[in-house]
């Protein structure tokens, strides 16, 4: 403990995040983090929103249905907001497969990020080109 | 109770059940032919019923464990203190509050999803 207070005091920090080059590795990690607060207080409540709706009567189900199959505000608030469940379900994939040691090397960590970025982009546009 | 394996092994399993319940939906809806007679024959199963139960607790437990983790590594004096001092003497009490506002949601949206699909 007393090697504590033998440290330096003030010592030179570079704590600006938006300079900091992040590994895409870690960009995965904290996207995952991010996504999954954006899960738990959006997309679970709008879910949970939906499904009551749905349920409620035909008239609220025939108008949930007739605005969700255009682009609209609310279809794009709600794809979106799945699409962002998607994401962290991608994340949390990859960070499963590492936990039993699958591609868990520097090299692949980092083509494995990108490529979720790719499968995520894809699925983005495949869900607003069929609307 | 926040025994290290025990809430990593929780985080990890309720995971799981949540993607085979996002998997199982999916392909569910294969069947669903977009009526509102068809939507309520399949929320009303038994299967959805369980199976959506089983999630909800799931991702209640998957979140809460996640929100925690983010909470106690980002609410604290010094991670705070990077944006300004003054903050970073209310950490405890931003990082309670966070904590509260989070345990509050999920028993409202436990309850929400309960009254929804069972009755």
């Amino acid at each position: 403990m007393s090697a504590k207070s033998t440290r330096p005091i003030s010592r030179p920090v570079f704590l600006n995040l938006l300079k900091i080059k992040l590994p895409m590795n870690a960009v995965a990690s904290i996207t995952h983090r991010l996504s999954g607060m954006y899960v738990f207080f959006i997309t679970l409540p709008m879910s949970l929103a939906l499904l009551f709706l749905s349920k409620k009567s035909e008239t609220t189900f025939t108008y949930l249905k007739a605005h969700l199959n255009e682009l609209n505000f609310l279809s794009f608030f709600v794809y979106i907001s799945f699409l962002i469940f998607f994401y962290h379900l991608l994340t949390g994939i990859r960070h499963l497969l590492q936990d039993l040691h699958i591609g868990d090397s520097m090299n692949m960590l980092n083509i494995s990020a990108r490529g979720i970025i790719v499968i995520w982009l894809i699925a983005l546009i495949l869900v607003f080109t069929s609307l | 109770m926040m025994n290290g394996s025990i809430i990593w092994y929780l985080q990890r399993i309720s995971s799981l059940f949540v993607l085979t319940y996002t998997i199982w939906l999916f392909s569910s809806f294969r069947s669903f032919d977009g009526t509102f007679l068809g939507w309520d024959l399949l929320t009303s199963s038994i299967v959805f019923r369980l199976f959506t139960t089983i999630t909800i607790i799931s991702i209640l437990m998957h979140a809460f464990i996640g929100l925690w983790t983010v909470g106690t590594d980002y609410l604290t004096s010094r991670t705070l203190g990077f944006l300004s001092y003054r903050l970073a003497n209310y950490a405890d009490l931003i990082r309670n509050s966070y904590q509260i506002l989070f345990v509050f949601l999920g028993l409202i949206f436990l309850i929400i999803v309960l009254i929804v699909i069972w009755i």
